[in-house]
Parts: C-alpha cells; sequence; structure tokens
C-alpha cells in the first residue's frame, strides 16, 4: 500500500509542476501578444482614441511597468483567487464569457462521447471474438480510412448532404439536439476508428491469457467467459484513453465548432485569436491544462479502483 | 500523389492564380479538368501547387520536430536525473494542451503567415517525439553491446552519436512517416480557419475553405482538394505501416 500511495503522491506533485508550467505559458502567451493592453482596454470601455495621459494612467494600474516576474506572480496571485482577468474585446470578465459558452460545448461532448463508445466498444468486441471475419475485415478498413479523413472536411461533406440536400438537420450547429448531431458524429467518428482498434487488440490480448484458459477448462461458457472474465481486463486498459479523448473533448474543439458556427468554448478561442483577445486566449489554456492534468489523476485512481493488482503491496 | 505534386507544376503549365472571369465556376472540361472556381482560376493547377505548400510545410515540420525532438529525446536518456524530470514535465505541459489550442495562440502572438504556422506546428507537435525517443534511446542503452562499449572506455556523446543513433535510424524514419499524415492534417485544418497562406496563394486547406461559399452549387471546388489530403495521409498511413514491419526492431515501443 505505501509503495502505491508514494507512486500517487508523484503524480500528484508531477501534475502541479505541469500545471504550475501551463500557468506560466498561459502568463507569456498573454504578454507577448502584440498590442497595448492599456490601449486595447480603453477602447473596450468605450474611449475611441484614448489620450495618451489615460493611457499610461491604465498601464501604471494594470502594473505593466513593474518587471515581468513580479507581474506573474500577481496575476498568478489573481488567478488562483477565481479572477482570470477581463477580454481587451468587450471588457468582460473572461471568465463570465467562458462560463456562458461552457454547457454547449459540454453538452456536445458529453453526446460525441456517448456516441463513439456505444459504437466503438460493441465493434471492437465483436471484431476480437470474430477475428477474421467481414465485420472485423470492414472495421478495420474503416479505421485505416477514418484516420486520414480531415474532421472538417467530412463535416463540411456531411453539411453538404444532410443539410443542404436532404434538408434534415440544421447546417449551423446549436445547442439544442438537431443542432448538436452533425457536430457530435464528426467528432464521434475518429474516436470510434481508435477505440474499436484498441479494444479489439486488448480483447484479444486478454483471451489469450493463462486465466482464460483455466476458465475455459473450468466448463465457463464463451460468454461467461468474455463478460465474467475478460471485460473486467479490458476496461482496466480503456481508462486512460478514455479520460483522455474525455479531457480532449471537454476543451472545446476547435475546428469543428468553427466549421459548424457552434457557439462553444472553441470556437470562442478562435474568434478570441482573430482579434487578438488574449486574455480568453490564456483561459483557455489554463483550463485546457487543469482538465488534462485532472483527466490523469482520475484516470490513475480509475485504475487503482478496477485493477486490484495495483492495490496490492508491489513492493518486490 | 507526391510525385504527382512535385512534376505536376512543369506538365500542367497553368498558372494557378491567373483570373478569368468568363470561366467562373466552370464545370470540367478538356482545358480545365477539375474545372474552374469562383474568380475563373484553373482548379488543378491549383490542387498541384497547393499540395506543393500541404507537403513541403508538413515535411518541413516533420524534419523540424524530428531533430527537437532527436535533441531533447538524448537529453532525458542521457542527462541527469533532475534533467529528465524537468524536461519530462515541460513535455507533459505542450501535451496538456491541444495542439490546434497551441498553434491559436501562437499565431496570434506572431503575425500571420506559413513560416509562422510551421513553427506553431513544430512547437506543438515536438512532444510525442521527444517521448519516443526517449524510450526508445534509454531501451538501446540498456543493450550489452553498449555496456561493452562503456567498459572499453567510449565517451557518452561518442556511444550517442556513434552507437546509438544508426540504430535508432530505421525507428526514426517510421516515426516521422506515421507522423507525417497527422500533421498534414493539422496543417489542413489550421489552413482551413484562417490561419495559414494568404489567399490567392492556394493550399489544399484553404482552397477547402474557399469553396465554402460555393459549395452547394459547386460541391467539387471542396470535394476534390479533401479528396487529395484524405488520399496522401491515407498512402503516407500506410507507408508508415509498411516501414515498420520491415525497419523497426522494437515493434510495440510506446510512450
Amino acid at each position: 500500500m505505501s509503495m502505491l500511495l508514494q507512486q500517487f503522491v508523484g503524480r500528484l506533485f508531477s501534475g502541479l509542476v505541469v500545471l504550475w508550467m501551463v500557468s506560466m505559458l498561459a502568463f507569456l502567451i498573454i504578454h507577448m501578444a502584440p498590442g497595448d493592453p492599456a490601449r486595447m482596454l480603453l477602447s473596450a470601455s468605450g474611449l475611441d482614441a484614448p489620450p495618451a495621459e489615460a493611457v499610461a494612467e491604465k498601464r501604471r494600474e494594470l502594473g505593466l511597468d513593474r518587471p515581468l516576474l513580479s507581474q506573474y506572480a500577481s496575476w498568478l496571485g489573481a488567478v488562483v483567487q477565481g479572477d482570470f482577468g477581463v477580454s481587451y474585446r468587450s471588457g468582460k470578465p473572461v471568465w463570465l464569457m467562458y462560463r456562458e459558452r461552457l454547457p454547449a460545448t459540454l453538452l456536445m461532448a458529453g453526446l460525441a462521447l456517448t456516441v463513439s463508445l456505444s459504437i466503438a466498444i460493441p465493434l471492437g468486441l465483436i471484431s476480437a471474438i470474430k477475428r477474421h471475419s467481414l465485420l472485423d475485415h470492414a472495421a478495420q478498413f474503416l479505421a485505416v480510412i477514418g484516420a486520414a479523413i480531415p474532421g472538417f472536411w467530412i463535416a463540411l461533406v456531411l453539411i453538404l448532404v444532410f443539410a443542404a440536400k436532404l434538408r434534415w438537420l440544421p447546417a449551423l450547429g446549436s445547442a439544442t439536439f438537431k443542432g448538436m448531431v452533425l457536430p457530435a458524429i464528426v467528432l464521434a467518428l475518429p474516436n470510434i476508428a481508435l477505440t474499436s482498434r484498441l479494444v479489439r487488440a486488448t480483447t484479444l490480448d486478454v483471451l489469450n491469457q493463462q486465466y482464460i484458459v483455466t476458465a475455459r477448462a473450468k466448463g465457463r461458457s464463451e460468454y461467461g467467459l468474455l463478460f465474467g472474465h475478460a471485460l473486467p481486463n479490458v476496461a482496466a486498459s480503456l481508462i486512460t484513453p478514455i479520460s483522455l479523448e474525455l479531457a480532449f473533448l471537454l476543451t472545446g474543439t476547435v475546428i469543428i465548432e468553427t466549421v459548424f458556427a457552434y457557439p462553444g468554448v472553441g470556437r470562442m478561442a478562435v474568434e478570441a485569436a482573430l482579434v487578438g483577445d488574449m486574455p480568453v486566449l490564456g483561459l483557455a489554456v489554463l483550463i485546457a491544462g487543469g482538465i488534462y492534468v485532472i483527466a490523469n489523476w482520475c484516470a490513475d485512481l480509475g485504475m487503482a479502483a478496477l485493477d486490484p493488482r495495483l492495490r496490492q503491496n508491489t513492493a518486490n | 500523389m507526391l510525385m504527382a505534386v512535385i512534376v505536376g507544376p512543369w506538365l500542367w503549365q497553368v498558372d494557378p492564380i491567373a483570373q478569368n472571369i468568363g470561366q467562373r465556376l466552370a464545370p470540367p472540361s478538356l482545358s480545365h479538368p477539375f474545372g474552374s472556381d469562383q474568380f475563373g482560376r484553373d482548379m488543378l493547377a491549383r490542387i498541384l501547387v497547393g499540395g506543393r505548400w500541404s507537403l513541403f510545410g508538413a515535411g518541413f515540420v516533420c524534419l523540424g520536430t524530428s531533430c527537437l525532438g532527436l535533441v531533447l529525446g538524448s537529453c532525458c536518456a542521457l542527462g541527469p536525473r533532475w534533467l529528465d524530470y524537468l524536461l519530462s514535465r515541460i513535455t507533459e505541459t505542450f501535451q496538456a494542451i491541444p495542439p490546434v489550442l497551441l498553434a491559436l495562440a501562437l499565431s496570434a502572438i506572431l503575425s500571420r503567415s506559413f513560416s509562422n504556422l510551421l513553427l506553431a506546428l513544430i512547437l506543438t507537435n515536438w512532444t510525442w517525439y521527444a517521448r519516443m525517443y526517449r524510450a526508445l534511446i534509454l531501451k538501446e542503452l540498456a543493450m550489452p553491446y553498449i555496456e561493452g562499449a562503456q567498459a572499453i572506455g567510449v565517451k557518452p556523446p561518442a556511444i550517442l552519436l556513434r552507437h546509438v543513433l544508426p540504430n535508432l535510424f530505421g525507428s526514426m524514419v517510421v516515426i516521422a512517416t506515421t507522423n507525417f499524415g497527422s500533421v498534414i492534417l493539422n496543417l489542413s485544418a489550421l489552413s482551413f480557419i484562417g490561419f495559414g497562406l494568404n489567399p490567392p496563394t492556394p493550399e489544399w486547406g484553404n482552397l477547402i475553405n474557399e469553396s465554402r461559399a460555393f459549395f452547394q452549387r459547386e460541391p467539387r471546388l471542396m470535394i476534390i482538394p479533401g479528396l487529395c489530403i484524405a488520399t496522401t495521409v491515407l498512402w503516407l498511413n500506410l507507408l508508415g505501416n509498411a516501414l515498420r514491419d520491415h525497419l523497426d526492431r522494437y515493434q510495440g515501443v510506446r510512450d
């Protein structure tokens, strides 16, 4: 137990180091951008051509005349207290802007993950049991093709077919079920290709192990073998990839949200990058880093919960 | 596909940016096999020249990331433990942020140009290489012949250059080929949302972007560049798999 605890504390610490580095990166991104934040903030509050004194005043107020390190310290202090700065464009706190957009992204991420897992896991299992069957080869073929097709292009093709020609679904995404179907499918496709292959490989791996042979020799039915003995081990090895996939979906999928003009956090980042609204991008980077670190921690905990071998004393 | 893109512009000597208003959105014909776009520009010439930008851009990114990954990977594998820890955390930091988001942030800091897009792609792509090389070099260093070399007094840099690198060459080719396809996808995606070459220079991603305004009337303008990207990436992935079967001595080394 102590060995595992030690390992876990080590991972926790590494995660914190990564978070700290992400914060430095986010600060540098905000700081290195061209353009004068003081001037931009004054314009955002309604002054078209702010006078030089006002700009100098604002610079002092923001602390832009202080050394970089002390600016970083006060920025980090504010971030820890939940103050992520205000947008250069609208003058609104970026956290509020982010929170407005977040539910749309969460809904779509949830839908995409549900779609991809509910197709990929059965597909991978069947491919593993009926190895070299027609379905297995078809799935293999689709996985290879799926890895090569650009997501934004397949999105446009789907818009063309289902929105423009058949008129079943809207071309523009929105946080309604109809508006989410196409983006979620596009997001799910590459994950279906990847995850189903992964499920197939791990299932084959597990089914070749000694304990499966033993269970079979003891007369367990094939379905009992699969669901009672093999599946828990397959699930354990899927936790890390799935949690990373979820982390990726939660950070807002920049490209697909742009194609569908979907009002999520990814599209917000693109809009911010186009106009140089750096605090928004900084927040997006911070949140992406945070989600990644937390997803890794959760994956570690989940592995320990599902795999008894990790919980036993492994001091050997 | 690579041949078509390299040789194509010489064989098909039509100016990809010459506008011909009389030929706007012309359907495919003998003089314009892929038809023409909204300014009457020949689509085949634009595809061929655009492919050069896409492929050479992605090739440059792969070369850059290979070098960066190799240097950092060897620092991790050979350097002291604190350096390994530090570099590994930095790698994780860059991995924590989705590549497209980081490339967006970088393109907002740097001015918007193709070379800066390539720089952004290198900066977001190296982590994977660094981890792979670290794992590969560590594995190689554990081999008995390295121990032999150390025993007869060969210095660590010489071991790396003379003994480890030649043995890793096959794996390096496999890694770069496997990654080439996904770099093309990322490059064209960023170029598609407007962070790449400025019009009128064609590139596969921005060709698709330009076609969006007309894609209900002329889906061809959007479908052809997409098929080009898909077939190129498909062949690269298959080539990568074939190379792995032949060259890679450690199948299954993943970070």
